[in-house]
């Protein structure tokens, strides 16, 4: 009987186990399926997002005359035709006629009519027409890049712009704290005025203000040595006035960090007093270190924007020392319908935005989930 | 908290102080530093005084270097020519150099901001700058009659006292060597072929280009890769400057002398025989009839309409000459097979003869010098290149370039081979041209006519400048207003921006 039973049980238990193995046998499937379709859901949406981009580069190379075609992928470029003309060609290909003759031996001293046609060029200068047709062969399907890269301004100004934007975010988010904390200390209505005032920027535009704070910051800037020949200083002095109007304090910096420092209890603050902290130690220690979501928030919100200024600095900057906005926006601007030339530009400037926030993105991650977990 | 720390209240307290000191510092600083003549919008807004002695850096060289001087180019499309024509330029003048540049309609106010701050370039252009010369803004443009210029004597019209005839203050302020812009039908003859239309030769009447318009409609929404017959995209300028300008002309009451009555105020501009009706009303049937893409006022001029015809995905446009080399610069195939085609713009529809409006002689418009420049170390050499600009050298150089007709007297006339110089222009009121019979009307447009009269500040009759015509039009195409609602507008405008 006790065999009987024992046996019984021991068909229970194996039962059960096996019952608890088909379970968990059938967990793990669909632990796995889930994995795969959450796996899947990401790879179509990692390449959903990536199409914009392809798309984007493909297009850099289509030229106008094809743009209402799909392509999925880089087209066969047409050789250049004999019949194009000087004035159009050199339009078109961002080409000056003074390189086209330093590179077929024509005399600098030659004019080379807006309607000559290259054939003319081959027949009256003696070039064999291969040695035009070679010549030609960099500008066909590449000729957005080439445009763009060519002269290595564009690498100037993307170091130009980086360093704006580097400088700026440092200067916008120390001096917003400091703004936000000496705010968030006003309790008195008359006091919160000057909150309030802050935050009226928020319904002025950029535009309107362009031109008074322009001549505002030119009559500083003109007080400086140097400023007024080319050179470093010019150029330093420039790039500082770009700086100096994004780091001044804006609505939104101030609003975040008022708002944020205002909800840090004040005896928080007390007790590092008491316990011999100087107000500077209260910040740099305490302060910061709480700070990170909102200083993150304040940084990915403001890197494209000032990444991506080009009012102020169209304005404020020479041509030859420009950041990378306006020197795409006056080097695609002459060709308004060159295709070629547009995505190339878009994307290159799109490009090392991306960089930053690939490299920085466990940064961006980990500040923005600083304050999540705390109790 | 010591002694020495900062309460909030000092902190606040001493950057208000600060900041007080850094704008009294400003305010002292304003009267030592240099100041430039600048204006923006149109209006006499000038910084800092009249006289300018800002310079551009790289203006101003060493001794025994080169002079470089920024000059804008006229219509950026022909930027690459120009650099050819400067570099011709630096050739014979081996103490300038000319740093060329161009901007667009998107970058101009940006520009004019900058220039409002001191930049100076040596010689702009009106069209670029969207600032014409007026009396208003005259102290901004060099008096060109006070600077030795030596060429007035060649243009074919009195170039030298138009503008100050018509202001009342010294000038001219600006040049301009070409006949006025002139808009017409141009199209790719190889689809038009695939059409079977032949417009050249049958299109002889207003009514017989609307059945030609009808006709290559139909033709075009029946093929796969052709998305329009004729393509029409938004342009405020356009839609104001030109097209009320030109499609009037097609009717007896429709000419240029109604057109400036109703300017004048000798005429009202929603009166019933407004010439300015039948502009509306031919947009609104050519919307109706399907004869331009829905959406007009929210296409893009170039992106929408000149992209879609270089790609040969429409037939054709109502422009002006820039898109034909636009087209050979793309390297489109139909353009360089030589298979772009045109006509006048308004076949006759009441049988009078057939007119091709044109836009006057620019009087007001054209290559500048700002006043501030004749205060810098350089202004000899900006003469220098202004007048060679504008001299019998140039003037061919530059109407091969930009294929337009110069009013200009030359020893021998350029040979013009821009496309729609050849194609349709050449061929008005030439005798044995396809168009010998029709004739060209350039005289004064009622805007110009009426300049000196508007009122600072005030919209215009079109209200283009800030693009109001685009609701006017958008209101009038979706039936939200009438034709007559439309030049009641116009009417009301104009009351309240003429003092005439």
């Amino acid at each position: 009987m006790t065999t009987e039973l024992e046996s019984k049980n021991q068909e229970e238990i194996a039962d059960r186990r096996r019952s608890q193995r088909r379970r968990d046998r059938s967990h793990s499937r669909r632990r796995k399926i889930y994995a795969g379709l959450a796996l899947g859901v990401m790879a179509i949406y990692s390449v959903l997002t990536l199409i914009p981009f392809y798309a984007l580069a493909v297009r850099s190379t289509v030229p106008t005359k094809e743009s209402t075609t799909l392509h999925f992928w880089i087209p066969k470029a047409d050789e250049v035709n004999f019949d194009s003309q000087v004035g159009n060609l050199s339009m078109f290909y961002n080409l000056d006629p003074a390189d086209l003759k330093e590179a077929f031996g024509i005399p600098s001293t030659e004019y080379l009519g807006a309607r000559t046609s290259l054939r003319d060029i081959s027949e009256e200068y003696g070039i064999p027409e291969e040695e035009i047709r070679s010549f030609f062969s960099n500008f066909y399907i590449y000729n957005g890049w080439r445009t763009i890269l060519s002269d290595g301004r564009f690498f100037g100004a993307l170091g130009r712009t980086l360093l704006v934007t580097i400088v700026s975010l440092i200067g916008l988010t120390i001096l917003s704290v400091f703004t936000g904390y000496g705010l968030a200390g006003l309790r008195r209505r008359d006091q919160r005025l000057v909150y309030s005032t802050y935050l009226l920027q928020m319904v002025i535009p950029a535009m309107l203000i362009i031109l008074p704070q322009f001549l505002l910051i030119k009559w500083f800037t003109d007080l400086i040595p140097g400023f007024a020949s080319p050179g470093l200083t010019r150029v330093i002095v420039q790039l500082g006035s770009i700086v100096a109007i994004n780091i001044k304090g804006t609505a939104f910096s101030v609003l975040i960090f008022t708002a944020f420092i205002n909800g840090i209890p004040r005896e928080l603050e007390e007790s590092a007093m008491i316990d011999g902290a100087s107000r500077a130690q209260y910040v740099w220690r305490i302060l910061m270190p709480l700070l990170k979501a909102p200083i993150v928030a304040l940084i990915v919100v403001q890197l494209p924007l000032i990444y991506n200024q080009f009012l102020e600095p169209f304005v404020y900057l020479d041509r030859e020392s420009s950041t990378l906005l306006p020197y795409i926006q006056t080097t695609v601007g002459q060709f308004s319908t060159n295709f070629q030339v547009i995505y190339a530009a878009i994307l290159a400037s799109i490009i090392p935005l991306l960089v930053i926030y690939i490299a920085f993105r466990k940064a961006f991650v980990k500040g923005a989930l600083a304050g999540a977990v705390k109790g | 908290m010591g002694e020495h720390h900062l309460s909030r209240r000092k902190f606040l307290g001493l950057a208000a102080v600060a900041g007080g000191g850094l704008v009294a510092a400003a305010c002292g600083a304003s009267s030592a530093t240099t100041t430039a003549a600048a204006a923006i919008g149109g209006a006499t807004t000038t910084v800092g005084g009249a006289v300018a002695t800002t310079t551009t850096p790289g203006a101003t060289a060493p001794a025994g270097e080169a002079v470089v001087l920024d000059v804008m180019t006229n219509a950026s499309e022909y930027e690459g020519a120009y650099r050819e024509i400067w570099n011709f330029f630096e050739s014979t003048h081996p103490g300038i150099k000319i740093n060329l540049f161009s901007i667009n309609e998107d970058t101009a106010a940006a520009h004019n901001t900058k220039v409002a701050g001191g930049y100076l370039p040596a010689i702009e252009h009106n069209q670029e700058t969207q600032i014409l010369a007026g009396a208003s803004n005259y102290e901004t443009f060099v008096d060109l009659s006070s600077i030795d210029f030596p060429w007035f004597d060649k243009w074919t019209w009195d170039v030298e006292h138009a503008w100050s005839k018509l202001f009342g203050v010294p000038g001219p302020r600006t040049l301009d060597p070409y006949q006025g812009y002139v808009l017409t039908w141009q199209w790719n003859e190889v689809l038009m072929q695939r059409a079977g239309l032949d417009p050249q030769k049958d299109v002889k009447t207003w009514d017989d280009m609307t059945a030609w318009l009808t006709e290559g409609t139909a033709w075009a929404k029946a093929q796969d890769d052709v998305s329009f017959f004729w393509n029409q995209a938004w342009h405020n300028w356009v839609f104001a400057v030109h097209y009320p300008e030109i499609v009037p002309m097609a009717f007896e009451d429709g000419t240029r002398q109604r057109a400036v009555d109703c300017w004048l105020g000798e005429a009202k501009f929603n009166a019933a025989d407004s010439p300015y009706r039948h502009f509306y009303q031919f947009f609104l049937d050519a919307s109706k009839n399907g004869w331009i893409p829905d959406g007009l006022t929210t296409r893009q001029w170039e992106g929408d309409m000149e992209a879609s015809y270089i790609a040969g995905d429409s037939v054709m446009m109502f422009h002006g000459p820039w898109p034909w080399d636009k087209a050979l610069a793309s390297g489109s195939d139909f353009a360089l097979n030589d298979m772009q085609r045109g006509m006048p713009a308004t076949p006759p529809a009441d049988g009078q003869p057939w007119m091709q409006a044109a836009a006057p002689p620019a009087i007001d418009n054209g290559y500048f010098i700002r006043t501030g420049n004749k205060e810098t170390p350089y202004w000899e050499q900006t003469r220098t290149a202004f007048n060679w600009l504008h001299s019998p050298e140039a003037i061919p150089l530059r109407a091969e370039a930009e294929g337009r007709l110069p009013l200009y007297e030359l020893d021998e006339l350029p040979d013009i081979q821009g496309p729609q110089f050849q194609q349709v222009l050449k061929e008005i009121g030439t005798p044995g041209g396809k168009w010998e019979n029709t004739k060209f009307d350039d005289s004064m447009t009622g805007e110009i006519v009426a300049a000196p009269f508007r009122k600072k500040g005030s919209v215009g009759v079109f209200d283009w400048e800030a693009n109001g015509n685009n609701v006017v039009f958008a209101d009038l195409l979706s039936g939200a207003i009438t034709v007559q609602e439309a030049l009641d507008i116009n009417q009301a405008n104009w009351e309240a921006s003429y003092d005439i």
